[in-house]
């Protein structure tokens, strides 16, 4: 592919979908800088591929790959210098948090880690208003499979935020997002 | 998707989506008919969804305009990676070349970014740290042979005292071997500021870029008051190169370094080609972060970005570089290296009137204790005047002496100013009535005389201190000796606040709950920073306390009658506890030494608080140590 081609693809590519995947790099890094640091080296990667010549079907869904793998390569970046990874959410192993704490996480964010990274990620790309076709499609699931997913998550934001309320009246530490009292 | 008795989540919420086929949908809809239980639920589910939509509106990263910033960055790789792209960048040979006249004011910064290459590889000795900042500094000074053409755009925004956002360019021209040079900063396509040297040495320079920055051993001191990019930024970078790092985490790409005052370092390899060095300093209510991304191979900058904070004002000043290219020199136009600008008029007799040229002062060795002692006692005198004398009076700093300039409404109000300001040492005053302004520029000129430092004491203790200082013999030594005394004692009494409001800020962000819940690497974080913190705090405890006790002990009265302390700062302190006890002591050698407001406590009685203040810091300094360590509350 030519160089004027890539680049307008990949230009229009990062307005529409550049901030989903920014999203989804967060999610996974709780990192702003690291997200799109990932996103950059996502697009650059994919620029590459179109420059040789490779037929890159779905885009999207292509660049979200590229993503997960350098996030989960960053984990064990770490891992190797002999941090432990604890099971659960990568969200959190992810340096640039400890190294930062004063950037704290959008409280929505924190919210969000009740759900499993599956129903995370269906749900951050509805909320971008893609429709369930697309979704599947970039996450290479059943249409069905993005219904159940996310009646699952609302049902346990739900179930979280009324957790949090009671926990909030008692005085607990974790907090209810105020827009989503 | 068929039901027998209700409908699924799924369903209702595929339904409220449009995405239900329309067999299905239609039985949906007929069943939602008769049942209030499915109803109600769907509105539950829709209400979830409305509050869901909102929130991600609202706090879910990145927000707008991310995808511009993302765009440009990507075409900046693309560039890289491209031999034959348009705007490719030149080669690794032709470097920033900026600085030939202090002019070059603003644009500074970017250059700064010229550094030795592999730089992160070394960066791990915590030796290089230092030296490589160092390095940093100096290499906008080489001087490059490379005819270069750079755009750069630049945005400042600031978000308080009041939101305002400025987008600028920043065009350069360089011709070193020609020795030619021009700068135009541009405002949408109108030309608002240049600077330019022609072939012949001929230099011209509008006048927002003539300042030059002010030095001083503390960095608040060195910026505050002043909004310039440049000022903070190498006041920053200097401070920063002369701090002992010490290393806190070493990874394969990326190192993390705290300085001994709790500034951290950052240097990273971001994506493959870019380094990114981030240093972030937090003192008192001043936060100071400064972010270069650059090429590892042409190490150029790509991106700067400077952010300066504190409670009542914060700026934000972002480099984008647009493009960068080589210039044939012999095609330049030699227009270029002219005042860009048509001739004007002279400035009318009153403007002329109002920045006439001062009488030199005393000559003294250039930004010495006394100068930023006398600045400190400008300030607050000016402060203590009322605001509408003082509206149009700036206090500019000069090699060897501080002026304060500017206009009054009338006669009586310059001679107010007069008054308080004459009779501090180094101060120049060119203060000028509207009222009193004469026509020509002669004989304002000649009005202005130099002032002779007067007898009386500029701050209370002075008398007593020129007493215990006294070099017979010799009064200007002695004079010397009381500023670098005071100088000395305020210093220390602001590090020790600055490290309190970082413990306190410490305490404040991990309260009992949530350290519990921390991983043991970030408590081993958090616990040597805090470590740090005491240690530096308890240094400048001693320091002071042997700086002071000799000399003002003596003059403490047995007993001290209580009083309020003027505190000058606009953040609300705990009633108890370190930052408390540090503040006070601020406050009382401010009073005391540089001449701020004491309050309602005489001057001996200062002395015994300030005493008091030392003694009550070592124990506290214990307690929060211990209660640290200790766990549950943390809250000094």
């Amino acid at each position: 592919m030519e160089f004027d081609e890539a680049s307008r693809l990949i230009e229009g590519l990062l307005e529409d979908w550049g901030p989903s995947l920014a999203r989804q790099a967060y999610r996974l890094t709780g990192c702003r800088e690291a997200s799109d640091d990932l996103v950059q080296e996502a697009f650059l990667a994919l620029y590459q591929e179109l420059r040789k010549g490779e037929q890159i079907e779905n885009p999207r869904a292509w660049t979200l790959t590229v993503v997960r793998h350098h996030a989960a390569k960053r984990l064990r970046r770490i891992a190797a210098r002999g941090e432990q990874l604890e099971a659960g959410s990568v969200l959190d192993q992810v340096p640039a948090r400890e190294i930062e704490p004063e950037r704290a996480f959008d409280e929505l964010a924190d919210m969000l880690r009740v759900l499993s990274g599956r129903e995370q990620e269906v749900l951050l790309l509805r909320l971008d208003s893609m429709k369930y076709r697309e979704i599947a499609e970039c996450l290479g699931i059943d249409d069905s499979s993005v219904a159940t997913h996310l009646a699952r998550a609302i049902r346990k934001l739900q179930a979280e935020v009324k957790a949090r309320m009671a926990g909030q009246s008692m005085g607990k530490v974790n907090e209810v997002p105020k827009t989503l009292q | 998707m068929k039901f027998r008795k209700h409908c699924s989540d799924e369903q209702l919420l595929a339904a409220l989506d449009g995405e239900l086929p329309e067999a299905q949908r239609s039985e949906v809809v007929r069943h939602l008919e008769v049942c209030w239980a499915c109803r109600a639920r769907q509105a539950e589910i829709e209400s979830q969804v409305h509050l869901l939509t909102r929130a991600a509106a609202q706090s879910l990263y990145p927000g707008g305009g991310w995808s511009t910033l993302a765009k440009r960055r990507f075409t900046l790789a693309v560039q890289a990676l491209e031999p034959v792209a348009p705007a490719r960048p030149p080669s690794p040979s032709v470097r920033w070349r900026w600085r030939w006249a202090a002019a070059a004011g603003v644009m500074i910064v970017i250059a700064l970014g010229t550094y030795s290459a592999g730089w992160l590889r070394s960066i791990r000795d915590p030796a290089t740290v230092s030296a490589g900042l160092q390095q940093l500094i100096d290499a906008d000074r080489s001087v490059v042979a490379a005819p270069v053409h750079q755009v750069v755009r630049v945005r400042i925004e600031q978000t308080r005292p009041r939101i305002e956002s400025r987008a600028r360019r920043l065009e350069v021209w360089s011709d070193p071997k020609g020795g030619r040079h021009a700068l135009h900063w541009r405002d949408q396509h109108v030309l608002r500021q240049a600077a330019w040297r022609s072939e012949d040495g001929g230099v011209g320079v509008s006048r927002a870029f003539a300042s030059a920055p002010p030095d001083s051993p503390d960095l608040v001191a060195s910026i505050g008051g002043h909004w310039n990019a440049q000022q903070i930024e190498e006041a920053f970078l200097r401070w920063l190169a002369a701090r002992v790092w010490e290393p806190v985490v070493l990874g394969g790409d990326f190192s993390v370094f705290a300085s001994d005052s709790g500034t951290r370092l950052v240097a990273q390899q971001v994506v493959p080609g870019t380094v990114r060095l981030t240093a972030r300093r937090q003192r008192a209510q001043v936060i100071t972060e400064w972010i270069v991304e650059m090429d590892e191979r042409t190490h150029r900058p790509r991106l700067q970005r400077i952010r300066w904070e504190r409670p009542d004002a914060a700026m934000e000043i972002l480099f984008v570089v647009e493009s960068e290219a080589r210039l044939d020199a012999a095609t330049l136009r030699p227009t270029l290296f002219h005042s860009p600008f048509p001739s004007k008029p002279p400035a009318p007799p009153v403007l002329a009137g109002i920045r006439p040229a001062l009488p030199t002062g005393p000559a003294l060795p250039a930004r010495s204790l006394e100068l930023t002692t006398a600045g400190i006692q400008a300030e607050y005198a000016l402060r203590r005047l009322p605001r509408d004398w003082v509206e149009a009076i700036e206090i500019e700093f000069e090699d060897s002496r501080i002026v304060v300039r500017g206009v009054t409404q009338t006669a009586e109000m310059r001679e107010g100013i007069e008054a308080v300001l004459g009779r501090l040492e180094w101060v120049a005053l060119a203060v000028q009535s509207v009222e009193e302004t004469p026509a020509g520029p002669d004989s304002a000129t000649a009005s202005i005389a130099w002032i002779e430092p007067p007898e009386e004491p500029g701050f209370p203790l002075e008398k007593e201190l020129a007493k215990r200082l006294a070099v017979p013999g010799d009064k200007s030594e002695t004079a010397r000796r009381v500023a670098a005394f005071s100088a000395q004692a305020a210093r220390l009494a602001s590090a020790i606040l600055g490290e309190s409001w970082a413990l306190h800020r410490l305490a404040e962000r991990y309260p009992d709950g949530r350290l519990a819940l921390v991983r043991p690497e970030t408590r081993w974080l958090l616990d040597e920073l805090r470590e740090s913190h005491l240690r530096s705090l308890s240094q400048a405890r001693a320091e002071l306390q042997s700086l002071v006790a000799p000399v003002l002990e003596p003059l403490a009265p047995a007993r001290s009658r209580p009083g309020t302390i003027a505190r000058p700062g606009e953040e609300p302190i705990p009633e108890s506890g370190l930052l408390k006890i540090a503040s006070e002591m601020d406050a009382l050698i401010r009073g005391l030494l540089a001449g701020a407001p004491l309050g309602d406590v005489t001057p001996r009685d200062g002395v015994a608080r300030l005493f008091q203040a030392l003694e009550r810091l070592e124990p506290e300094t214990a307690r929060v140590r211990t209660a640290w360590q200790a766990g549950p509350d943390l809250r000094n």
